[in-house]
């Protein structure tokens, strides 16, 4: 897996956003760091108080799902074969090239997740601005898998 | 009257041999985009369908054994798990003139709000009903730390009618779509599989402005 984006600059990614996502977000982190924005987010549940009439009960405990996203979000970034199909489409050259990592970020952990993409787009744009702070191959490194290809690509470091 | 039975829709999963009725949902968009809440339709849409309108006119009279139905499948392409709101989508072209979204913000406390929704749909029933009530107060509610506006509007709600569409009288204009009602979380008593603390005449209903920004 090999990408690189042009800038991991929170403002520059969540152009691939639509204004309600930005929204939030703008509003998550002038309050919060990175971090716990990416837990809001994925723990929000619609106001506080009020009970639903109606629909599914699959969404009612988010706690596992960051622990999963996160192991999930790791495992897309630092090249773990889970991914490999996905990751010819991220390759491709395109003038939004972020938009197209943002977007087969999402489809493919949402898939494995039994999540929407629509749901968790803005927290991989959370989670690569996060990424870009100390670069992919530095956060990648104490993740156990190796990034570069030749070296067979996401198997295990030896301990 | 009559173009709510066209674009206000029973939301659905497909399981083995039947659809497991969710909730209600309604058309935004002539090509297809559907809003309804969050948690309605849960984490993801496999296998998630609207129900094509089973009458024509609302004085239509709803036959409760007929227990056919027409889903079509749709997918959830923006979802907002602060205010509890997704927009699906579907292969469907409306052809009629579908109310303007507008927002709360357009109403005052006292006017007449119309609900469309399908109360007890959970429970297997398919009846679009109409109900009338006051906007009680206009109010923020809090989640995780993001504030959005709701009316309370001055009726009670059953399951089903979650995604109900709120249209203001005096403007024709959807207003909000229906959350579900104030209760206090931490739980009591249930009886029979009711929380008494839902039982009063106050719903929450989130403002429709949320919508235009999802489209």
């Amino acid at each position: 897996m090999d990408f690189e984006l042009e800038s991991y600059d929170l403002n520059v990614l969540k152009n691939s956003l639509k204004t309600y996502q930005i929204k939030i977000l703008d509003e998550l982190m002038s309050k919060y760091d990175t971090e716990k924005a990416i837990e809001i987010y994925l723990s929000a549940h619609g106001p506080m108080n009020t009970v639903p009439f109606g629909g599914d009960s699959s969404c009612a405990d988010t706690q596992p799902f960051l622990k999963r996203f996160k192991d999930e979000f790791d495992k897309f970034v630092c090249g773990h074969p889970d991914y490999e199909q996905f990751y010819p489409k991220v390759k491709a050259t395109s003038a939004n090239y972020s938009n197209i990592i943002i977007a087969s970020i999402s489809s493919a952990i949402g898939a494995k997740l039994g999540l929407s993409a629509a749901i968790i787009s803005p927290v991989v744009v959370l989670s690569l601005s996060l990424l870009g702070t100390m670069g992919r191959k530095a956060y990648c490194a104490n993740k156990g898998y190796l990034m570069d290809s030749s070296k067979k690509e996401g198997t295990q470091k030896d301990t | 009257m009559n173009v709510f039975t066209q674009m206000v829709l029973v939301i659905g999963r497909i399981e083995t041999h039947s659809v497991q009725m969710l909730g209600t949902g309604f058309l935004v968009t002539n090509d297809g985009k559907i809003v309804t809440t969050r948690h309605v339709v849960g984490n993801n849409d496999k296998n998630l369908v609207i129900l094509f309108p089973h009458i024509a006119k609302i004085n239509d009279y709803q036959d409760t054994t007929d227990t056919s139905c027409k889903p079509i499948p749709v997918t959830i392409v923006e979802a907002d798990p602060f205010r509890d709101l997704v927009i699906l989508k579907g292969d469907i072209n409306f052809t009629g003139d579908l109310p303007i979204i507008s927002s709360f913000d357009k109403t005052i406390v006292g006017d007449d709000v119309g609900i469309f929704g399908f109360p007890h749909c959970v429970e297997g029933r398919r009846v679009l009903t109409f109900q009338k009530a006051e906007i009680g107060a206009k109010i923020l509610l809090d989640c995780n730390s993001v504030k959005s506006k709701y009316a309370v509007i001055n009726t009670q709600s059953r399951p089903g009618q979650s995604g109900s569409l709120i249209f203001h009288v005096k403007t024709n204009c959807i207003v909000g779509v229906l959350i579900g009602a104030f209760a206090p979380m931490e739980v009591g008593a249930i009886i029979a599989g009711i929380n008494p603390r839902e039982l009063h005449q106050t719903t929450h209903c989130i403002s429709a402005e949320y919508i235009k920004d999802m489209l």
